[in-house]
């Protein structure tokens, strides 16, 4: 269960510009696109995904409902706003994986990402335009979880061409790989866009 | 107890979890057209399983009594095979339901096993009904026998909403000597459907995107081109206009994440596939008109007039609308015109809010909805075919318009008109908390309302038929059905200029 009372709802609509402040304008502006839509956001594009081979990391997949290792063509991002925070959902095929996105205490740049029961404090950063994130913090069932069992995440979101580029890679602790994202979002250079 | 009672008891927790797990959760059968026949077995079985755990339950039958009950046994062996070759026909099984039916058969076979002898030895006395008490496995059978013809019941009736829809008769199409190509998506939708008609029958080309071809085909014939999706569509063909009216209904499943997610999917992701199309074809329409709703208002505005130039609303409903809109914008630039039609609250005989509505008023169990004063902007589905045929011919209409009639009405005058309408009394009240309570976020499609003002089609002279709900509402209770083609009347088109 997540309890809210100690949320600061940041005073912008937009989650992540509500939490980064002015620093959110750094961010490439395809980035700024997917994480700045003040209403309902939605983006398609491609995707390819590595899962782990350990018996762990299916186990730790399996739970998370993790996509199975592949291409996909055509995958798409909806972001769905409401009073609290934000929910992602991504659909790859016809496999779909939900998380919400809630805002911590304004100025301290993390992002709270709910998997069901496990929650994951997220640490905002740029570098070069792109947005990194690095877990700080992580709660199962309310309960803050020692460091040791957090996973190890390599997170940049960052403008290609035009494209919104995620590279989102989870190891389990002890650097057991669990799943690896790499996609593009079609940003404001769609295909209709280019063909005015 | 005999071994038979317990591999009946396990028979009927298999069967109910086979029923609420695969059957409802996972493969949605009632509401899948394609599994309209494996329904249909389904709903005989459960019908027949009823009595015959009542029969186990709570009787000893001989003679003849026990003849039917093998008769009764034999039918539902004969409707389980027949299902097994069905359901491998109809769909993909998982490998969890085929073990579970295998279970089912095996424990199925076992009781028959195990029951035949004494069932036969009994067919062969003097016929008599001998009154049994298992204790509580009677109980748990009985149960059972509640479920199963609840279930049954269930099946029997989707099976029966998903008949094939009737073969309409073939369309009257008059002479044009300057046919249109028009492509509509959503084209077997309530204003889809009648749209196409419309189309057709004035003589124009008209390709219909739809999910489901066969029910296009059942609907229109040989007269539309149809086609499971854009791809399917020839590389050269020449389309004029495009009418993008697809997109999954608003009310119906409650409002979960899931759901509003799937909402925006389906209207957000045709829409820009619709307009990715039209970006990759050499020879572009010359307008998109895509549907919208004027629930882009958003649902707390009161009493305001919402006129074009409105600010839009925060709602989910307003997101939504936002969205489709948006994606309905990058043709900008591509066509020469996008026009983005926001729908009221369509009347039609055939579907859309009005046909549960008058079931119900029907019946004197119409009334008011929470405090009654939230707006209801409505339009007559004829207005509304003949605004979009209008935003087609009409070089002048593009951006967004309201499609609402002029004089939108509180949900207090509009129970009152509609229970008039078909004679009624209208004295029941849903109170909003009650629908709150039911429907959750949903809820505000009821509660809350937008008052919105057609202030652009009346700028472009477009002359509404039906201004006022009365006029409206008896012309579609004094309509007998919607016949397609007797109908197919020019609505609007006196007043287009083409």
């Amino acid at each position: 269960m997540t309890i809210l009372s100690d949320f600061a709802l940041p005073r912008d609509k937009r989650l992540l510009k509500g939490l980064m402040g002015r620093s959110f304008d750094r961010l490439a502006s395809a980035v700024r696109d997917v994480h700045g839509t003040e209403q309902i956001g939605y983006w398609r594009g491609l995707c390819q995904v590595k899962r782990g081979r350990s018996l762990l990391s299916k186990l730790v997949g399996w739970w998370f409902q993790f996509p199975p290792a592949g291409f996909y063509p055509r995958m798409s991002v909806t972001v769905l706003r409401d009073r609290v925070g934000e929910v992602w959902m991504r659909a790859f095929g016809s496999h779909d994986i939900k998380t919400r996105l809630l805002p911590t205490a304004p100025g301290a740049r993390i992002v709270r990402e709910c998997f069901g029961l496990v929650e994951f404090d997220l640490k905002t950063g740029i570098q070069d335009g792109a947005l990194t994130l690095d877990v700080v913090g992580m709660r199962t069932l309310g309960i803050p979880t020692p460091r040791f069992l957090w996973p190890h995440l390599t997170a940049e979101e960052a403008n290609e061409g035009g494209w919104f580029r995620f590279d989102i890679k989870i190891d389990l602790p002890g650097r057991v790989p669990l799943i690896h994202y790499l996609g593009w979002l079609e940003g404001s250079a769609g295909k209709a866009e280019r063909a005015i | 107890m005999p071994v038979a009672y317990w591999l009946l008891a396990a028979q009927g927790l298999l069967g109910g979890i086979d029923n609420i797990w695969n059957h409802e959760w996972r493969a949605k059968l009632p509401s899948s057209p394609s599994a309209r026949r494996e329904l249909q077995l389904h709903a005989a079985r459960g019908l027949i399983y009823g009595p015959v755990f009542l029969a186990f339950a709570w009787a000893e039958l001989r003679g003849l009594f026990a003849v039917a009950l093998l008769t009764i046994l034999a039918i539902e062996l004969v409707i389980t095979l027949a299902d097994f070759v069905e359901e491998d026909r109809s769909r993909a099984l998982s490998p969890q339901e085929r073990i579970l039916h295998g279970l089912l058969t095996l424990n199925y076979g076992a009781f028959l096993a195990l029951i035949l002898p004494d069932l036969l030895t009994h067919a062969t006395t003097e016929s008599a009904i001998i009154p049994a008490d298992h204790g509580w496995m009677s109980w748990l059978l009985t149960l059972y026998a509640v479920g199963s013809s609840g279930f049954g019941l269930r099946e029997a009736i989707a099976a029966h909403g998903l008949r094939p829809v009737v073969q309409r008769p073939a369309i009257q199409v008059r002479p044009n000597l300057q046919p249109q190509s028009i492509l509509v998506t959503g084209g077997t939708g309530f204003i889809g459907t009648a749209l196409v008609r419309r189309l057709i029958a004035r003589g124009d080309k008209v390709y219909v995107i739809a999910r489901s071809p066969a029910k296009a085909v059942r609907l229109f014939g040989n007269q539309a081109l149809i086609a499971p999706s854009l791809q399917a569509l020839p590389e050269t063909v020449k389309i004029d206009a495009v009418v993008n009216l697809a997109g999954a209904p608003v009310f119906g499943r409650p409002w979960t994440d899931a759901r509003k997610v799937a909402l925006v999917r389906s209207r957000v992701d045709t829409t820009r596939a619709l307009v990715d199309w039209i970006a990759d074809h050499a020879v572009k329409p010359r307008v998109l008109v895509s549907a919208s709703a004027i629930g882009w208002y958003g649902a707390d505005r009161g009493d305001q007039p919402l006129t074009e130039n409105a600010r839009s609303g925060s709602d989910f409903p307003a997101m939504l609308c936002g969205a489709w809109e948006k994606g309905a914008e990058r043709a900008k630039g591509i066509v020469p015109r996008v026009c983005r039609l926001r729908i009221g609250l369509v009347l039609g005989r055939d579907g859309g809010m009005l046909r549960p509505m008058m079931r119900a008023f029907r019946l004197g169990l119409g009334g008011r909805v929470g405090n009654g004063r939230q707006w209801m902007s409505w339009i007559h589905l004829e207005d509304l075919l003949a605004l979009i045929i209008r935003a087609i011919d009409d070089p002048t209409f593009q951006g967004a318009i309201n499609a609402v009639a002029p004089h939108p009405v509180t949900n207090a005058a509009f129970t009152r008109a509609l229970a008039a309408s078909v004679h009624r009394p209208a004295i029941l009240h849903a109170p909003a908390f009650v629908l709150r309570l039911m429907l959750g976020e949903m809820a505000t499609l009821l509660l809350d309302g937008q008052r919105a003002l057609p202030e652009r089609a009346d700028q472009l002279g477009f002359q509404f038929r039906y201004r006022r709900l009365p006029a409206a509402l008896a012309e579609i209770v004094a309509r007998k059905s919607d016949k397609g083609a007797q109908h197919d009347h020019p609505v609007g088109l006196r007043t287009a200029a083409r």
